[in-house]
């Protein structure tokens, strides 16, 4: 059986008062000094809706020139006006006649555009967009137009050594998954874990309450790991790069009390009743709440005055590739069943439920930011590598969408009542203007015009100088010479 | 294209083959020589050539599809393919290892088609066609199923046409996005086009597992494919261009026929290059990765991908995997990079089955699923591989995608769970320690040295440092009479231990 972190403690506790030398895992204490990166003090969430989300029902026109396009491509799939009445966003910058709203399953969002904490930039993406979800992906990741079949550097990765440059031992980033994305390629000052549990070095159960024999197999264990590192195996080499810093964290981590992040632990148990919401006994179909608690807790530290080393974090949430059923679960064959799911207060689409999963994570998320004191030092921004095709692919329950090109982001960040003083205030309102689904080009999707679209990397580079502090120049380096033109929602 | 000669032939390459063809060899260890008696038939006879003890682990005649297929659930079809690779021997061994590579290549997700039944006769097509013709099972994969389920192959109708198989087809399946030189292998009108002629088949009920086509689902009209596009594809080859009109259900098999006809900006035959580079990597290392190799590398590709396209003189059949795969192990390089520690990670599924099958390991049996779970295929989804479940439909990339903290201590976890447990009558995850004791170091008396050698021997053989060598003797104890196997603490602490310590080596889940 592998060790659970109530042993941990219990074996630390029971030989507090012994001659014994202490095992082996409080030794991490004093490494976690160093992972420290002294010059990055915000903190940056970055959550990776996977699949290609569907923009044009994400931020929806409520009048103007594009709702009759709307209601001409979107039969099946198409919001009426009149749901969109609690979640307006305002006028469309670049069309002030046109009205815009959230879905209507995005009330958190549209509370926090109320409150100035969000930035909502539409039609972010690139010229001649790729409709392959790797390529788009690379892209996104790089923030090079050429991106082919690796990253060599993303440009979080590339951001992180800018800010740890010299610093070896520094741990800046975490990414809440698996494996590592090539978000971060070129840095391997980061961490990737999908929860706390899985970070714990195991010993054999017959000496785990051995300190002495623990202590003896440890030596051998970093025998082996110091072989690793100075041999000649590029694979070992990154292997062992890889499990010895976490190795060293493990004590520290232990120390995160996940039951801090109180808006968060209500939704991941299913106990809030936010409207729209899935009821008192529906769980979240995501781990994005759970993902978020986890980096909230790290953000909070160890114990008091003792910071954990990540302040720039990846959140993701799949299943965005919505080619068919996009209104309606593949599960609700029955009138009975669709029926049922109003009454719950929840209509139960494939795609509006995804929203609604991110809106609630998100704004518990703030929330518990808020409350924490940490909303002067916190920034969310979203991304997807792709949107969708206007025109459905099908009819009735069955109508999904390809492939798209530009699409939203949105940033979540502290508004000049919360910002620190001198420090960077989120300008929180809508930027950029509606992709023109009156005029799609031969692919069926809205082209990306250099005058009205925003480049992405342009929303990077803001983020980079404005939120990191990154110097400009770097900045231009980092995103392979690319000259940003600013869009202002931080300063 | 340097072979492999005789000369060069011995033990450590005969493992290196086993390991990498197959999954290792499976733990009988030959007392009075102390090898592996897998590896040991791979290399002793001295009239053969390395083509010959290649051969012995084809099998002599594809496998057969079964009739009919049960209703298992689909933790039972991935326990049942787990058993299948932990027993992969003799000439089973190639067949099994390209069942893997080939759900890793037509990637399907259970949690999308629910349904044990088809994933089970899609993996039984796969076993099939495994060293057979990579056309035909491109042909029967664009109809299989389970892969109109996940691909949304069902909703593919005239008027309605969904892209989404169309463009893996050809994106991940057959040619890739780019060529060698970067440009683009088709547009996105061939995207669209593809998806026409597509049209028309739907899965069947799941009782025959077979689909059906459907003559008004189908696009009757002229298609046509692979022509020059003025910005996606300005240097498209206009021999590459077809049109296809009215061929109801025979059009899919033109259009595979015309997709391995492709030819590249430098004329060479695009799938096959493809294809080729996927399985060199699976098999031996990652082309692009290798720092110095470059574009000496891609002559062994083509070379390689020469025999695919035309045969051999004794199999000239075009696009056969079995003729590849041959030619792929006598090659030298296939073989050279062992001797520098080798290039590769392994995969989770290399990792479990591997290290299992050289201990003697049992796995829970039939009736035991739940333990199974909690054996095999938690740990395997923890790091990373959850088999009939990829992440996404471009499949497991491999190498340093498999390196995180958390994917390693999770393997790190694996081998502390099999290292300490014992084999219990075959019902649990456990290794057979007394067979292991019994045959693996020979007569007493024991020298902890003899014991250290013999165990990087047959786990690997994993190489290290004179400095990690000695670590590991002091652990066993401070002189070589501690070394005493009826002594149940000292097997239990050091000798468990050690083995625990060595699966947990970087050198042991590297190629």
């Amino acid at each position: 059986m592998s060790i659970t972190r109530r042993r941990f403690l219990q074996s630390a506790a029971a030989l507090a008062g012994s001659a014994l030398m202490p095992p082996f895992w409080l030794r991490a204490q004093a490494a976690s000094a160093l992972s420290l990166c002294e010059s990055q003090t915000r903190n940056l969430i970055i959550v990776q809706l996977e699949g290609g989300n569907d923009a044009t029902n994400t931020v929806i026109p409520v009048s103007g020139g594009l709702r009759p396009s709307y209601d001409a491509l979107r039969p099946s799939l198409g919001i009426a006006p009149g749901e969109l009445m609690p979640t307006l966003l305002g006028a469309d910058p670049g069309q002030p006649a046109a009205t815009l709203a959230l879905h209507p399953h995005m009330v958190g969002l549209k509370r926090l555009h109320d409150q100035g904490n969000l930035v909502t930039l539409l039609g972010t993406h690139y010229a001649n967009g790729s409709l392959s979800h790797f390529t788009s992906e690379r892209i996104w990741y790089s923030a090079r137009l050429d991106a082919r079949n690796t990253v060599a550097q993303g440009w979080m990765g590339g951001s992180i050594e800018n800010l740890c440059a010299g610093q070896p031992a520094a741990v800046l980033a975490l990414d809440v998954q698996r494996e590592p994305t090539p978000l971060f390629a070129g840095t391997s000052k980061l961490l990737a874990i999908q929860s706390l549990d899985s970070l714990r070095f195991p010993v054999l159960d017959v000496f785990f309450n051995d300190p002495v024999t623990s202590a003896e197999y440890r030596s051998l264990w970093d025998l082996g790991q110091q072989g690793a590192q100075m041999g000649t195996n590029p694979f070992s080499q990154a292997i062992s790069a890889a499990i010895v810093p976490g190795v060293n964290l493990i004590d520290s981590f232990q120390a995160v009390d996940l039951t801090l992040a109180r808006n968060l632990n209500d939704l991941v148990d299913g106990t809030t009743t936010a409207s729209g919401g899935f009821g008192v006994d529906g769980p979240l179909p995501s781990s994005l709440a759970e993902q978020l608690r986890l980096i909230f807790g790290i953000m909070q530290g160890g114990p008091p005055g003792t910071p954990l080393g990540p302040r720039i974090f990846r959140a993701h949430i799949g299943s965005f590739d919505t080619h068919s059923f996009q209104g309606v679960h593949r599960s609700l064959t029955t009138e009975a069943n669709l029926s049922q799911k109003r009454a719950d207060g929840f209509l139960g689409e494939r795609h509006g439920e995804l929203l609604h999963v991110v809106d609630q994570s998100i704004s518990a998320f703030w929330q518990d930011c808020v409350d924490a004191g940490l909303a002067s030092q916190t920034c969310v921004m979203t991304f997807s590598e792709f949107s969708r095709r206007i025109i459905e692919n099908s009819s009735g329950s069955r109508a999904g969408t390809d492939h798209g090109t530009l699409g939203h982001m949105f940033v979540v960040g502290p508004s000049s009542a919360q910002a620190a003083p001198g420090g960077p205030v989120l300008q929180g309102g809508v930027f950029g203007t509606q992709p023109d689904i009156a005029n799609l080009n031969d692919d069926g999707n809205p082209p990306f015009d250099p005058l009205t679209s925003i480049d992405f990397r342009n929303v990077y580079a803001e983020i980079m100088t404005r939120w990191l502090a990154i110097p400009a120049a770097s900045t231009q380096a980092i995103l392979s010479g690319f000259a940003p033109t600013p869009v202002n929602f931080l300063l | 294209m340097a072979r492999i000669t005789r000369a060069n032939w011995n033990y450590d390459t005969a493992a290196h083959l086993l390991d990498r063809a197959g999954f290792g060899h499976k733990g009988s260890v030959r007392k009075k020589t102390g090898e592996a008696a897998d590896i040991r038939r791979l290399f002793v006879t001295k009239k053969k050539q390395p083509a010959d003890f290649v051969e012995k682990l084809f099998p002599r005649k594809p496998a057969k599809m079964p009739k009919k297929f049960s209703f298992h659930s689909v933790r039972e079809v991935r326990k049942r393919w787990i058993k299948q690779m932990l027993r992969a021997n003799g000439r089973r061994t190639v067949q099994e290892k390209m069942v893997l590579f080939l759900h890793g290549h037509f990637t399907t997700q259970e949690s999308v088609v629910r349904s044990g039944r088809l994933l089970e006769r899609q993996i039984s097509l796969f076993r099939t066609f495994a060293t057979g013709d990579f056309r035909a099972l491109v042909k029967q994969v664009n109809v299989d199923n389970a892969m109109l389920l996940f691909l949304n192959g069902n909703e593919n109708e005239v008027g309605n046409v969904n892209e989404n198989y169309g463009r893996e087809l050809m994106e991940l399946f057959t040619l890739g996005v780019f060529d060698f030189t970067g440009a683009n292998n088709y547009s996105q009108t061939d995207v669209t086009e593809v998806a026409r002629i597509l049209t028309g088949w739907v899965g069947g009920s799941s009782f025959s597992g077979t689909s059906r086509f459907i003559s008004s689902r189908h696009d009757p009209g002229s298609k046509t494919v692979f022509a020059p596009d003025l910005i996606e594809t300005p240097l498209q080859n206009p021999a590459n261009t077809f049109t296809t009109g009215d061929l109801q259900d025979k059009e899919h098999e033109l259009l595979v026929d015309r997709i391995f006809d492709h030819r590249d900006t430098e004329g060479r035959p695009t799938a096959a290059r493809f294809i080729t580079r996927k399985l060199w990597k699976f098999f031996a290392y990652d082309p692009e990765v290798e720092v110095g190799t470059g574009r000496a590398d891609l002559a062994l590709i083509d070379g390689l991908a020469d025999v695919f396209v035309n045969g051999t003189p004794e199999n000239p059949v075009p696009y056969n995997l079995g003729n590849l795969l041959r030619e792929m192990f006598v090659q030298e390089e296939f073989y050279h990079f062992k001797a520098e520690q080798g290039h590769t990670v392994k995969s989770p599924t290399d990792f479990v089955i591997g290290s299992v099958r050289k201990l003697s390991g049992s796995m829970p049996t039939a009736t035991n699923v739940r333990h199974h779970q909690r054996a095999f295929e938690n740990p395997m989804e923890r790091m990373g591989q959850n088999l009939l479940e990829p992440p996404d439909v471009k499949g497991w990339d491999g190498n340093l995608a498999w390196v995180s903290t958390a994917n390693l201590l999770d393997r790190t976890d694996f081998a502390k769970e099999l290292a300490q447990r014992d084999k219990k009558g075959g019902k649990e995850l456990g290794i057979n320690i007394r067979k292991i004791l019994r045959t693996w170091f020979g007569d007493p008396p024991f020298t902890r040295a003899g014991v250290v050698d013999q165990l990087l021997r047959i786990l690997g053989p994993v190489r290290v440092d004179p400095g990690i060598r000695q670590g590991m003797i002091d652990w066993l104890g401070p002189d070589d009479s501690v070394v005493r196997f009826d002594d149940p603490v000292w097997v239990a602490v050091r000798l468990r231990g050690l083995l625990y310590n060595v699966l947990s080596l970087p050198q042991y889940h590297v190629f």
